[in-house]
């Protein structure tokens, strides 16, 4: 009976193979995929971005990691992996296949142990960053030896109870160092490339809260040692730096109150540059949040990654998600979430990006998990950068495609239509425009489109108009003379 | 009563003679309460058709999530705030209109507002976003609309100019007044509602 019930199976599927019906194949997400629509209300989307593995210390082959805190892919796919609880630095493939560790460096020549490495950088050349925040430095590592240090500098913008604790270090493109130091509120500390300290740089600004403004308030009231009795407002501190390719240096902010700017693309005068349409400050995190009796929790960016084709990943503490973003604030992505699962942290502490992967540190589960885009995820990606690169027609048969496989997804209405505009198709262009919420294009076509009927239809229309006033004049004065 | 066109009875011609109007319906007994149904009705479905069908360029709004009770309540009860409350003034400043006055000629006044909503919004519909003219029709019909109901209710109290002043601060002071009694006393409904509602559940559990 068995048998036969399999081989009827088999014939089945031979049947459905040999009249070429595809099989019903699908792949279920340990997470929610979604996008946002118009009114910030989250509508379901297919994956982006898929988990392929997740490995932990010993089955790459490396032994336990214990609380790592950073890791950093340089340009070769080399993976060095911040193995803080172990005072090493763990060294990896793309494919997470272990290479080797560094466990001591030579430092005015002596071996020194690499203790409480919390931050790398690792520059193009090999040279390796690596801040060792106990310690109060960072090392500049060249060849297993220690070239230069970077400690608390002299200098009369830093007050001398001030204690340098470096956890994140980036450099940028032309060998500028930016230090990140826990407790420090001033922003990141620029040093030059032998080490010197040239200033501070980017700080955060003060959130207006109703706290801040009844502290204000109480302030202008109070005397001099009242107000120095009571706590001082501070921005908050940065929780990470990555400095891109092209010179600009984006921060994250951990347990922000007010979801706007968590993620920042700093310029080199210091100044954030990342605005979404119309100059709005960009909530890189979610736009609904959980409520637990009357607590928003909101997004709280540990981490922030940018790709080759200049997308950023941020990656967020609360929700264990990573939010994927274009250069103009546009959500590309979301995934990864809370969990045990694949694909899901406990506790995310870095991204990494090499190529079209996307790695996730987790500091408690030990692990490393390994995102790739599926299908829809690298159309949307590829529409994005065609269409920015000003290959408006073939975004505009990527975005065909992405349409096809998410109805709700508001930015490829959005880079269909402006295709169609492009191109003087205004109605197509109209139909699409007004899914997109982008009224500004909206009303651009719309105006185009209107000149066009005015321009068809307006001579004809002018012309009925005269006839039919001459019309009742005449048959006006007509009557008129019957009467008399 | 016969409907004469040229009488206070036809609300275009009232908003065009604030003065006279007034005058006629508190004192002739014109004005029809009928009519004045039929514009609240009006002004109702207008203001569904401007959130429904103002133009994409100038509507924010999420069509799908139409709420009529809501748009009901943001239509009339404003009307029936000021109505009350503005007779509730009349009777402390010694006004001489009656609420079924007040009623009719607000409810006239209306009449210009929801003309220039409903230019709004076929205007919005073929202007682009630099062209501000449907908000200009929208400001022209308040503005006549509540230039107005001034006169009228000046008329009507047989007021003077400062003291009709004053009366219409009150009456929007009275107006937040009632508001928050109204969600006062529907939070306590709702506490109330609340509470027997236990007590019923909690008397059927020792019951069975």
């Amino acid at each position: 009976m068995k048998k036969h019930q399999i081989r009827g199976l088999c014939a089945g599927l031979g049947l459905l193979a040999a009249l070429g019906l595809p099989l019903p194949a699908y792949a279920q997400s340990n997470f929610n995929s979604y996008s946002y629509d118009e009114w910030d209300g989250s509508v379901a989307a297919p994956p982006s971005y898929q988990p392929t593995m997740a490995l932990n210390g010993l089955q790459i082959g490396a032994g336990a990691f214990n609380v790592p805190q950073d890791f950093f892919m340089d340009e070769n796919g080399t993976l060095y992996l911040a193995d803080t609880g172990n005072n090493r630095i763990v060294l990896m493939d793309e494919e997470l296949n272990f290479l080797g560790t560094i466990e001591t460096v030579l430092m005015n020549g002596e071996e020194i142990p690499l203790t409480d490495v919390e931050g790398l950088y690792v520059a193009a050349d090999g040279t390796i960053y690596a801040a060792q925040t106990s310690e109060g430095r960072v090392l500049v590592i060249r060849d297993g030896v220690v070239e230069e240090t970077v400690v608390k500098p002299v200098s009369n913008l830093i007050a001398e109870d001030f204690v340098f604790a470096p956890t994140k270090v980036g450099v940028d493109m032309y060998g500028r160092i930016y230090v990140l130091s826990r407790g420090c509120y001033s922003g990141l500390l620029q040093f030059d490339l032998d080490g010197s300290f040239m200033g501070f740089f980017g700080a955060n600004k003060v959130e207006v809260t109703a706290d801040v403004l009844f502290n204000y308030m109480w302030k202008s009231l109070l005397s001099d040692e009242q107000r120095a009795a009571m706590t001082s407002i501070l921005p908050i501190e940065y929780s990470n730096i990555d400095c891109s390719k092209d010179g600009f240096v984006y921060t994250s902010t951990v347990g922000t109150q007010l979801p706007k700017s968590q993620i920042k693309k700093l310029n080199p005068q210091g100044n954030n540059i990342y605005f979404g349409v119309g100059n709005a400050e960009v909530n890189f995190g979610d736009e609904e949040f959980a409520y637990t009796r009357g607590n928003a929790s909101y997004p709280s960016f540990i981490d922030v990654k940018v790709n080759s084709e200049d997308f950023i990943f941020g990656v967020d503490l609360t929700s264990g998600r990573i939010f994927e973003r274009d250069q103009e604030g546009n959500l590309v992505s979301v995934f990864g979430g809370m969990g045990s699962q694949l694909g899901t942290f406990t506790t995310p502490v870095a991204v990494e990006v090499y190529g079209h992967k996307v790695y996730v540190l987790d500091r408690l589960k030990n692990n490393i998990t390994v995102f790739e885009p599926t299908e829809y995820g690298a159309l949307v990606e590829r529409a994005i950068v065609l269409y920015d690169g000003g290959f408006y027609e073939e975004a505009g048969q990527v975005w065909e495609q992405v349409l096809s496989r998410n109805a709700n997804y508001t930015l490829a209405y959005n880079g269909l239509g402006k295709v169609y505009a492009q191109e003087e198709e205004y109605t197509d262009a109209l139909d699409y425009l007004s899914h997109s919420g982008d009224r500004y294009s909206y009303s651009r076509s719309f105006g185009k489109n209107r000149l066009v009927l005015v321009r068809q239809y307006g001579p004809a229309f002018v012309g009925i108009l005269i006839v039919l006033i001459v019309a009742f004049r005449l048959i006006g004065r007509l009557k008129r003379r019957a009467k008399q | 009563m016969k409907f004469d066109r040229k009488s206070a009875t036809n609300p275009f011609h009232t908003v065009r003679h604030p003065f006279d109007a007034s005058y006629d319906i508190r004192f002739k007994g014109q004005g029809s309460a009928a009519i004045s149904v039929i514009i609240l009705a009006v002004l109702f479905l207008t203001t569904i058709f401007q959130r429904q069908n103002t133009g994409y360029i100038f509507n924010y709004n999420k069509l799908s999530d139409l709420n009529v009770f809501m748009q009901f309540a943001t239509a009339i009860l404003p009307f029936l705030l000021f109505v009350i409350a503005n007779w509730i003034v009349a009777m402390l400043l010694n006004g001489t209109g009656r609420m079924r006055d007040i009623w009719i000629y607000t409810a006239y006044c209306l009449v210009p507002f929801i003309l220039g909503n409903i230019g709004a919004v076929l205007l919005s519909n073929i202007l682009v976003m630099e062209e501000p003219f449907a908000n200009y029709a929208q400001v022209f019909g308040a503005g006549w609309s509540l230039v107005a109901l001034f006169i009228g209710l000046m008329v009507m109290h047989e007021y003077n100019f400062v003291r009709n002043v004053f009366s219409c601060a009150c009456t929007v002071f009275v107006m937040f007044i009632l508001l928050f009694a109204i969600m006062l006393v529907g939070s306590l409904a709702s506490d109330f509602y609340g509470f027997v509602a236990t007590v019923v559940r909690e008397i059927l559990l020792r019951v069975s």
